[in-house]
């Protein structure tokens, strides 16, 4: 670990030195060196099923964004969310960004997570073009929403490919051992539950140079998950993910389609947990899930009208532990969409689902900006 | 089985999308112009918006927040900048 | 409810089609445009040069055949001009060369990116995408 932070300090020092004359080639702003943006979007939806018939989840998410001078950037989205039955409050995002050359950017902050692309970037109101999560891609599903620590990011292009690369240290997943939960795992704290941080990365590659696919794997790794000092403080996770995403215009048939799909995986090792008889117990745990998406719209029809619409559908499955006191049969999803898109950031979209163990639902969603 | 279904179904789809995009000449990514690597890159994840959407103070920082969000190498980024610019305001 | 979800179907099929009546707006350029004549008229290798220029800035909304299916093409707020299509070849080579210098939002202004020669590449290019008869 002391070794790992020496490299990491070399690094950045020596990058530093670099990055003094490595800045020409970017356009410097016409006046002033402090740029101040105000973007995000606001969403709602209307749900219904057998059972209920109600508007909700309606969300603003302010995004503030500001650079100082060429190198320093910060960006961070504000979430006011009403999902809960109340107004709630978060902090999706703070991330400070310094640009140290064109192939390394350090941050630290709370920062989106770089495990898998969807909870990252596909799950974004606009990108993703369902009104739902898949299963094991939402609340209650495998990695974090997002993560708080440092990394280093950065891109490269190769010919006629691109790579980049993303490497992190977080306060990372911490264990969860009442009753209820034993085996599952709190995320996103704010604070640490022992000394130990998790480790992860990224790579994604794009191989073709029209940057049509991009393949990924990520993985996550933290030694000790539980409470400093209890009987799980050296239980250990392990999570590994591939992703990928493809995009192609047919001029042939006037249309567009994305295929968007991810694999992840989880495994905790060397947990104990107590029944309340104060036995004990542990199980294989070691869920996963993944998810494919097609969507098609015909955006290249002269049409006004019928260019903006789109088809989409959605498979995914999320493979939980038979003997977690939670966990039991697997969930299976298919969803499948019908969008209306009003601008190139705003969208309506009416979701059908069909899940395991829950009645029909359809879900419509408006998503208003980005 | 199912796990052989899915990993079969990713397979054909890949050799497709492999197949598609071989019948392309491959082009060094730093010989297309801003024009090109805009309607390419910022696609590769949501539709990629006219150069009209915002004024050329707001391009400059939208295209640091996508560089971070989305990867996009410094060189390929600058040429997308100065073509959403190139409008004026 | 199913009724409700008929008669919007129909409304949104209904506008549908008023809308794809609607003459696209037209542009115009200005008729002192058309005295420019084209010194590269007829000149083969300019409008190989031409293509290679069409592909690296106009394919992206135009397409590859000129057709205005371009990969951009969803994100516009106008539908790209159609350059194998009549009105754009009715026109003569000193107005599209005008088009291509000044542009028309969303489309960018080539006066600083190009020379006016490789204007006329272009051009002659364009000439070449008229649809077959």
């Amino acid at each position: 670990m002391k070794k790992t932070l020496l490299i990491i300090v070399i690094l950045i020092f020596s990058a530093l030195s670099y990055s003094q004359d490595s800045t020409k080639t970017v356009i410097a702003p016409k006046e002033g060196r402090n740029n101040f943006v105000v973007i995000g979007n606001a969403e709602m939806k209307y749900f219904r099923d057998v059972n209920s018939n109600q508007y909700g989840d309606i969300d603003f998410k302010p995004i503030f964004l500001w650079s100082i001078g060429k190198n320093i950037f910060v960006e961070s989205e504000i979430e006011i969310e009403t999902g809960a039955g109340d107004v709630e409050v978060g902090l999706e995002y703070a991330n400070m960004v310094y640009r140290v050359n064109n192939f390394l950017k350090l941050r630290a902050g709370r920062f989106l997570p770089r495990f898998g692309a969807y909870r990252g970037c596909y799950a974004e109101g606009f990108l993703n073009h369902f009104s739902t999560d898949p299963t094991g891609f939402g609340d209650g599903g495998i990695g974090a929403m997002n993560e708080e620590g440092i990394g280093a990011q950065g891109e490269f292009q190769l010919g006629c490919s691109q790579l980049n690369y993303d490497v992190y240290l977080s306060n990372g997943p911490q264990l969860l051992t009442d009753s209820a939960n034993a085996g599952q795992f709190e995320y996103e704290a704010y604070t640490s539950n022992n000394k130990q941080f998790a480790e992860g990365g990224r790579i994604g590659f794009l191989p073709f140079s029209n940057s049509s696919l991009e393949v990924g794997y990520s993985f996550q790794y933290k030694k000790n998950t539980g409470d400093l000092g209890s009987i799980n403080t050296n239980a250990q996770l392990q999570m590994h993910a591939i992703d990928f995403n493809y995009f192609h215009h047919f001029s042939g048939i006037k249309s567009i389609i994305r295929l968007t799909g991810e694999y992840k995986y989880q495994k905790v090792d060397h947990a104990i947990y107590y029944r309340p008889d104060s036995t004990t117990y542990t199980f294989n745990d070691a869920p996963s899930a993944y998810y494919a998406a097609l969507s098609f719209r015909p955006a290249l029809l002269k049409n006004r009208i019928l260019r903006s619409f789109e088809v989409a559908c959605r498979y995914s499955m999320f493979n939980r532990p038979k003997d977690a006191p939670w966990g039991g049969s697997n969930i299976e999803q298919t969803a499948f969409s019908l969008n209306y898109w009003l601008e190139w950031n705003c969208l309506v979209k009416l979701t059908y689902q069909v899940q395991t163990a829950t009645p029909n639902a359809f879900i419509a969603q408006v998503v208003f900006g980005f | 089985m199912k796990k052989m279904i899915v990993l079969l179904v990713a397979l054909i789809l890949l050799t497709i999308i492999v197949f598609i995009n071989s019948c392309k000449v491959p082009e060094k990514i730093s010989d297309k112009s801003g024009a090109q690597l805009w309607g390419e890159i910022c696609n590769r994840c949501h539709t990629a918006p006219s150069p009209e959407e915002f004024n050329n103070k707001n391009w400059d920082i939208i295209c640091a927040h996508m560089q971070v969000r989305a990867k996009i190498p410094e060189k390929e980024l600058n040429k997308i900048k100065a073509f959403l610019t190139s409008k004026g305001n | 409810m199913k009724t409700k979800i008929s008669v919007i179907i129909i409304a949104i099929v209904g506008i549908s089609f008023i809308m794809a009546a609607w003459p696209p707006q037209s542009w115009k350029a200005p008729a002192s445009a058309d005295s420019k004549l084209n010194p590269l008229k007829d000149n083969a290798v300019a409008t190989k040069e031409g293509k290679k220029l069409y592909d690296q800035t106009c394919v992206v909304c135009h397409g590859v055949k000129g057709k205005g299916d371009g990969v951009a093409v969803p994100g516009l707020t106008k539908v790209p001009a159609d350059h194998s299509s009549a009105t754009v070849q009715g026109q003569t080579d000193g107005a599209l060369y005008w088009k291509i210098e000044n542009g028309n939002p969303p489309m960018p202004s080539y006066k600083a990116t190009y020379l006016p020669t490789q204007i006329w590449e272009l051009v002659n290019y364009i000439r070449t995408l008229a649809a077959k008869k």
